[in-house]
């Protein structure tokens, strides 16, 4: 009789990963099924890799960039394999495009000569030549929200900076950060809708790249667990 | 019974206000906490379920037999691999202004450049708008020119304030690209600088600008066909 319960109990054991590993491939298959649609268009998308901690800048399957997280926190539901579309982007600032003061070509008199190359190396001697109007990484913010299509949640945040004060302020945020998705993934289900939430810890230069690179529209698959052959 | 309800009613009556006071908040914040940890269990259980089963299913669903099933990802993860380019490619990086030639996963070259400023022009007289940006995506080396002149477009008078010509011929601006400038479509080069000092920079209008040394060495190595990746 206890040489029945041990086998029960062992094959109960294999079953259940058996199971586990079937579920892991059928996710690794959809997966990469979804990434061939994409790679085949040959547009920039993105790979949240949750399970290896890195996101990758892909193009026709090539890696063209990795950002490696410092830190991943998940909250919700399980998401499923497919290709998910980024609809907007929420931060506390936004980058603004500096728009070109043009003076009046009606007030201008007909130039029959260019300038010629020469005079312009000359102009960029100028000082006010540095004080350049553009829209550079280091305007990009560094803590910001992405939605996407489906109503996923990626919060992005920079990696902290040393010191008692800034931990015990990350415990603090961490520790509201617990307390309170309970209650959102609640309020969500009432109005009938899943909440997920996915919050990324990057160094701030890689949390501006993110920002700069994943533009609204673009596509993106999120991995959850390590990768499965 | 009545005797000890009685009891009961007179002990509750004789309690002095303030430890009144006190037994309500007591309960009143039990109440709360059990309120609020229930709140807490039922998220985490709203949380923890899976996913419906509408939302996963996409197409044909994966088989349940792990060989088939490692059988089929190793060849998704083949055809993967092979949209790959074979040969040399440029990878740009448009906000670290980097130009990258790599052959798989080997960097051959690092090189510095200025990408898109993302400035916005806007005519003030035919409200046409442009927005300066390198645009990101696959494209590929579609034409080769050496001494290439730059034909100025209608952007390039509005922003100096200068009236539009009427003839072609008063566009043509020769040196301002370098010596070579490898096509990559709807109107974006890769070429060279006479602002040099600006490499580094995001100071184009959206085409990539290089050094002498990078430009010759790049325009040597691509030929036309080579996959630009700009992300």
């Amino acid at each position: 009789m206890r040489f029945l319960c041990v086998l029960l109990l062992i094959l109960g054991v294999v079953g259940s990963s058996r199971a586990d590993e079937v579920q892991q491939l059928q996710a690794a298959n959809r997966l990469l099924r979804a990434e061939l649609e994409l790679a085949k268009k040959g547009q920039l998308y993105m790979v949240f890799d949750l399970g290896e901690r890195q996101v990758q800048f892909k193009l026709s399957g090539v890696v063209a960039t990795r950002l490696t997280l410092s830190d991943v926190r998940f909250w919700g539901p399980e998401p499923s394999e497919k290709v998910r579309i980024l609809q907007k982007k929420e931060e506390v600032k936004s980058a603004e495009r500096e728009k070109i003061q043009v003076t009046s070509t009606t007030e201008t008199p007909p130039v029959v000569a260019t300038p010629s190359p020469e005079t312009k190396p000359a102009a960029e001697e100028a000082p006010k030549a540095f004080a350049l109007q553009a829209l550079e990484i280091d305007d990009m913010p560094a803590q910001y929200h992405m939605i996407l299509d489906d109503g996923i949640r990626i919060s992005v945040r920079s990696a902290r900076q040393e010191g008692m004060i800034s931990f015990l302020r990350e415990k603090a945020e961490s520790l509201w950060w617990y307390l309170s998705r309970p209650l959102i993934s609640l309020w969500q289900y009432v109005k009938g809708k899943t909440y997920t939430e996915v919050v990324l810890t990057l160094p701030q230069r890689e949390a501006q790249l993110l920002y700069w690179s994943f533009s609204e529209g673009a596509p993106c698959l999120l991995r959850r667990a390590a990768a499965a052959n | 019974m009545t005797i000890s309800y009685h009891r009961l009613s007179e002990t509750s009556t004789d309690l002095p206000p303030r430890r009144r006071i006190h037994k309500v908040f007591i309960v009143a914040g039990a109440m709360l906490w059990l309120t609020f940890f229930l709140l807490q269990g039922l998220g985490w259980l709203v949380a923890s379920r899976a996913e419906s089963i509408t939302d996963i299913a996409e197409g044909k669903p994966p088989s349940t037999d792990p060989v088939k099933l490692r059988s089929a990802n190793e060849s998704l993860q083949r055809k993967i691999r092979g949209l790959a380019p074979k040969g040399p490619y440029i990878v740009i990086d448009t906000a670290g202004n980097r130009v990258f030639l790599r052959q798989g996963e080997a960097t051959l070259r690092e090189m510095v450049a200025s990408c898109g400023s993302g400035n916005v022009l806007e005519d003030p007289v035919g409200g046409r708008r442009w927005v300066f940006e390198t645009p990101r995506g696959e494209f590929q080396v579609r034409s080769k020119v050496i001494d290439p002149i730059w034909i100025k477009p209608d952007w390039a008078f509005i922003e100096e304030g200068e009236p539009i010509p009427a003839k072609s011929s008063e566009r043509a601006e020769p040196g301002m690209m370098g010596d070579y400038a490898l096509g990559l479509g709807r109107g974006y080069f890769i070429h060279g600088t006479m602002y040099k000092r600006l490499l580094g920079r995001n100071v184009s209008h959206g085409c990539v600008r290089l050094g002498d040394d990078d430009l010759k060495h790049l325009f040597e190595k691509s030929p036309i066909g080579t996959r630009v990746m700009i992300f």
